[in-house]
């Protein structure tokens, strides 16, 4: 076994829900930017996409939240 | 459909210089981005270039280089599906295809074993090498992996608009 002294067993620095918000970021412009050709467009459409994924992942957040408070 | 919806589907309506578009989403997929700098539309291109090559990167990176391999063997309970989708990024992903390549055909990996597929094995006394990744790793495999499979996916909705151009909302048909 490579006993690599620089790389610990707890390889992630910080939370593992903040390495989400670059992917959300990318996801959301990438999406706007399949549906636009305009800079406002694709911002616009980004910021859409971004509201919508936050609400979703909130309610199911919620749902579980509430799951877990009631068992 | 509200009136500032059809008005912003109207303005989606462009005239798009596809230019030869089989060309234009080969260079799309080979390197994010490229289909759109040929094509003339710079600004698209270089969002595509640093959104998916910058999550390629980072899962790379945060991955220590080991998340980007292709293995495909049933026999030995070996199979990398996730390749598949990292695949979508083109070139940067062709040395894990050249490297699985040469696993296949139990030939030594090139370029000091860098995106080779690790050596599986059953044998207790033998270290597994998947299996000493996902321990030194931990949780940055599988952060790699993400960032990585996603860059590929995000990247087919890039190929998909060079070839097609941006996907529009339709405008509701008048009724007769």
């Amino acid at each position: 076994m490579n006993n690599d002294p620089l790389i610990s067993p707890q390889a992630l620095p910080f939370n593992e829900l903040w390495y989400l918000l670059p992917l959300f970021i990318a996801i959301c412009l990438v999406f706007g930017a399949t549906r636009h050709e305009n800079w406002s467009g694709i911002l616009f459409h980004a910021l859409q996409n971004a509201r919508w994924i936050a609400l979703f992942v909130l309610v199911v957040f919620g749902i579980l939240y509430a799951v877990s408070w009631a068992v | 459909m509200s009136e500032a919806r059809v008005a912003e589907a109207e303005e989606n309506v462009l005239e798009i210089d596809l230019r030869r578009p089989g060309i234009a989403a080969l260079c799309a997929w080979l390197v994010p981005g490229a289909g759109h700098i040929y094509q003339g539309r710079i600004v698209k291109g270089l969002l595509f270039a640093v959104c998916i090559l910058g999550t390629y990167g980072a899962g790379f990176v945060i991955g220590k280089e080991k998340v980007v391999y292709a293995a495909w063997e049933p026999a030995k309970d070996h199979r990398r599906w996730q390749f598949m989708c990292q695949l979508g990024v083109g070139l940067a992903a062709f040395p894990a295809a050249i490297q699985g390549m040469r696993y296949r055909q139990d030939k030594p990996p090139l370029w000091n074993g860098f995106m080779a597929p690790p050596e599986p094995t059953h044998d207790l006394n033998t270290s597994d090498a998947l299996s000493d990744w996902n321990l030194r790793l931990n949780s940055a495999f599988e952060m790699g992996t993400l960032y990585t499979v996603l860059a590929g996916l995000l990247n087919i909705l890039a190929i998909y608009d060079a070839f097609y151009g941006p996907m529009v909302e339709t405008l509701p048909q008048p009724r007769e």
